[in-house]
């Protein structure tokens, strides 16, 4: 098979993309400043205690137990990619109720959506939303798959500069 | 088109502020307030609609009237979860 | 096949293996949770109607809610095993 430059340089911008949204968005709403639930509490002493941020702990953690910003940016790169601007919207009240089932207020994930929708929607003349949907899984995996204790690192560094902690 | 979602939009802030939704915004309680979970389930109960059926004045009239609603009892549709005990 | 979904599929791949290799609880769970996003995006590339993504928010919804309760009940059994 063939591999375009042109479309390893699309997928390498939605990445970067969709890495901005989410972090910001789940930075501004408080992720990284406490464990919402017990489990992200466990993940984030977990991590400090193998040499990582506890900041970034709580931060991945909160990823994991609830569907925050992160899933917020996928599902709405996946409606979009199928419905259209219309499916941002669905996907936006999908995450709310999502949200709601994992005992989390809903802050974070509605507001991640909503703003994935209107920057794939803005860049949807150049990159079409396939893209953005391979972005978001290479995202997440520098994140929670790559290397947890330097990840971690980095968030916290990030939450410290915004001044979220 | 977009026409009716602002139309919507508009009817759940009037009928949101009749029906004294609280202004302030608290990022860490499951209450509704008035934009919080109002704003986003009339624009995804429209998008609903418009998937589904076809847009017009009435579905407007209706998903703006029910959304404040959801809003005002959303802590009681959707409380958070106690763990057992 | 477009290299969208080989790149995915490769990713996870990886994660897969790492799941298998780790031995620490907490940092599986981690693993896991990003093999779920590889795999909801893949259910909606491969099934291309709005069904598709309905079953992709699903299966995502509900493998988040059993992520968050495996992770309370280890730290619930840390608690236990603390305070003995």
């Amino acid at each position: 098979m063939e591999v375009s430059w042109v479309e390893l340089l699309k997928l390498l911008i939605g990445t970067v993309v969709c890495w901005i949204n989410f972090v910001l968005v789940d930075t501004y709403f408080g992720l990284p400043k406490k464990p919402g639930v017990l489990g992200a509490e466990v993940i984030g002493k977990t991590l400090e205690k193998l040499g990582g941020n506890i900041n970034g702990g709580y931060f991945m953690g909160n990823i994991v137990c609830s569907p925050d910003a992160s899933a917020g940016t996928l599902m709405a790169s996946i409606f979009y990619y199928l419905i259209g601007f219309k499916g941002g919207l669905v996907a936006t009240l999908l995450i709310f109720i999502g949200n709601r089932l994992c005992n989390d207020p809903g802050y974070a994930g509605t507001f991640g959506a909503l703003s994935a929708t209107v920057i794939i929607h803005l860049l949807s003349g150049f990159i079409e939303p396939k893209y953005f949907i391979g972005g978001m899984v290479v995202a997440i995996f520098t994140i929670q798959g790559l290397y947890h204790v330097g990840a971690s690192k980095v968030l916290g560094y990030i939450g410290k500069k915004l001044g979220m902690i | 088109m977009i026409f009716y979602y602002i139309l919507s939009l508009a009817i759940s802030l009037v009928v949101g502020f009749i029906i004294r939704l609280p202004l302030k915004i608290d990022t860490n309680s499951f209450k509704g307030n008035l934009f919080f979970p109002t704003v986003f389930v009339t624009l995804g109960l429209m998008a609903i609609v418009d998937i589904l059926f076809n847009l017009n004045l009435v579905f407007s009239i209706i998903v703006g009237i029910l959304s404040p609603l959801f809003s005002k009892y959303v802590d009681v549709i959707f409380p958070g979860v106690s763990y057992g005990g | 096949m477009d290299i969208v979904m080989l790149l995915i599929g490769v990713i996870s791949f990886v994660v897969g293996f790492r799941i298998f290799l780790t031995k620490n609880k907490v940092q599986r769970l981690l693993y896991i949770c990003c093999l779920n996003f590889a795999i909801a995006a893949l259910i909606a590339l491969y099934i291309k109607s709005p069904m598709g993504g309905v079953v992709a928010a699903a299966y995502f919804v509900g493998s988040t809610l059993s992520s968050n309760a495996i992770a309370h009940t280890l730290g619930k059994i840390q608690k236990l095993e603390g305070k003995e």
